[in-house]
């Protein structure tokens, strides 16, 4: 856990908060002293630093974002630090995610921290599927509410298993994917399966965003590895705009 | 907005405040130093309610998810007495998660009473929803099953009577019954007490496993929809072995290996 948190820290300060402030500059330049951006974010209880750290550098304000914890005692955990509303269970398990509507009050957001990291480190079979499918859900319920673009930050947890899967989701989900564009992608050397996965994921997102109408601005990927283990860190910052 | 400052505060209100908060947190040390690895067992145990959360969600009409949060706090909050050293109402939260489980199962097929009742808290008058000597689960398909199969499997006392003390046994707390003071000695300020933690945790132990399995079997076809996995985790806070594998049987479900 202690691991995951300072590959969290490292993320928010290099990858997650550039591209919202690059993302705030596009969608709101007229507001130059606070973006006053909305942002759902899946959080972890022992480090809630992303929602801390956004309010220091002016992009969202206190107390209208969406939090959501995988447990109730993380929840409540949450709920005694910030004053945002949190709801919790396994958002890749959730039965009504194709079409997230119990999510529509609190939608739309200018910013998704899609972070499956922070959420349950035991990945099982055809998690990652079940993570994207959720992320459709979200970019669906965007278009649904007319929003103009958002910035996305999915981060997930990767493995050298679960590959077949991957292969499925992306005909699944994003069968209209076009070719990335604008990707500015940090080369790390990676083990064969694990790049595999990168870029399919990487295609699948803006096949997902590009089946709704919005087309990439700009796209980062880091991935890092998780000190004494196999598996490895995966986040993904963009921007998206309304074609 | 008013901003907290202590020496603003009345004499009297100072004092409790100051006291509440330094015994609080001493007795929280205190019973973590001694009992902290069973404590995160049963906080595990009660992470359990999510799952049920996950598989109700939206199925009831509402019902659900008015007393699954519910059913969880008390659990929590239980501990959380527990953990302050106030094993009275740490009991007493006990009775209050027995009685939420009881309300959803029947509310779950009786929405429209459960309007009723929501709108008159004293709709069932004295008898509550489960009637003497839990008479309404008695009456259910499943619950007679497992009866039945609780006899071939030599399981002693009925499980109903079961339940039936373990309510008795909580409600002396909530009525004050003379072995639920939480003064003694001249001492009024709760303390950890070690033989106080260990039967309050072998009744939230018990507590738990008869509330796994009243859900179990108040929503059989939700808890055969759950991952493999998922049932594992429940069955597995159910200790009684041979409740376990009544209920196992009951449902005519198979699992490889123990669970």
């Amino acid at each position: 856990m202690h691991n995951l948190s300072l590959i969290k820290d490292h993320l928010l300060e290099n990858l997650w908060c550039p591209i919202c402030i690059e993302g705030g500059a596009i969608f709101y330049p007229r507001l130059r002293k606070n973006k006053r951006m909305k942002i759902f974010s899946l959080t972890n209880d022992s480090n809630f630093s992303e929602i801390s750290k956004l309010i220091e550098h002016k992009l969202i304000e206190e107390g209208a974002h969406l939090i959501w914890a995988s447990t109730s005692i993380k929840k409540l955990r949450l709920e005694t630090e910030l004053s945002e509303k949190v709801l919790h269970g396994f958002f890749q398990d959730e039965p009504h995610l194709a079409i997230p509507h119990f999510l529509e009050e609190d939608f739309p957001k200018d910013i998704l921290n899609i972070d499956f990291s922070s959420q349950n480190l035991e990945l099982l079979e055809g998690d990652i599927c079940k993570e994207l499918e959720g992320v459709e859900g979200l970019i669906q319920l965007e278009k649904e509410k007319d929003m103009e673009g958002f910035i996305i930050i999915y981060t997930t947890i990767l493995n050298e298993e679960d590959g077949l899967d991957i292969e499925e989701t992306e005909q699944e989900l994003s069968s209209s994917a076009q070719e990335v564009q604008n990707i500015q992608e940090e080369v790390i050397p990676q083990n064969a399966i694990i790049e595999h996965k990168r870029n399919k994921i990487l295609k699948i997102i803006e096949g997902i965003c590009n089946k709704y109408d919005y087309c990439n601005v700009k796209a980062t990927t880091f991935c890092l590895e998780i000190p004494n283990k196999t598996e490895k860190v995966y986040s993904i910052a963009g921007i998206f705009k309304k074609n | 907005m008013k901003k907290f400052d202590i020496d603003k505060l009345p004499e009297r209100t100072r004092s409790i405040y100051e006291s509440q908060i330094k015994w609080g947190e001493a007795c929280w040390k205190n019973t973590l130093k001694e009992e902290g690895k069973d404590i995160e067992i049963l906080l595990q145990g009660i992470e359990l309610f999510d799952i049920w959360e996950r598989f109700l969600k939206g199925k009831f009409k509402g019902v659900d998810s008015k007393f699954i949060p519910e059913i969880f706090m008390d659990a929590y909050l239980s501990i959380n007495f527990t953990c302050m050293g106030l094993y009275k109402q740490s009991n007493a939260s006990m009775r209050l998660q027995l009685e939420s489980v009881l309300r959803l199962i029947y509310f779950s097929q009786h929405p429209v009473e459960f309007k009723w009742w929501s709108r008159e808290d004293n709709y069932f008058k004295k008898k509550d929803v489960w009637a003497d000597g839990f008479d309404y689960f008695k009456r259910l398909e499943e619950y007679r099953n497992f009866v039945g199969k609780c006899k071939n499997n030599n399981c002693g006392i009925n499980f109903f009577t079961k339940v039936g003390s373990l309510y008795g046994k909580l409600s002396t707390f909530v009525h004050g019954g003379p072995t639920s003071f939480q003064t003694s000695g001249g001492n009024f300020s709760p303390k950890y007490k070690k033989a106080d933690f260990n039967k309050w945790k072998a009744t939230f132990i018990d507590l738990e496993c008869y509330i796994h399995i009243m859900l179990i079997l108040g929503f059989p076809d939700e808890f055969k929809g759950m991952p493999e996995s998922d049932q594992r985790k429940i069955l597995k806070s159910i200790r009684n072995i041979k409740f376990k594998k009544s209920i196992i049987q009951t449902l005519g479900i198979k699992f490889r290996g123990r669970v």
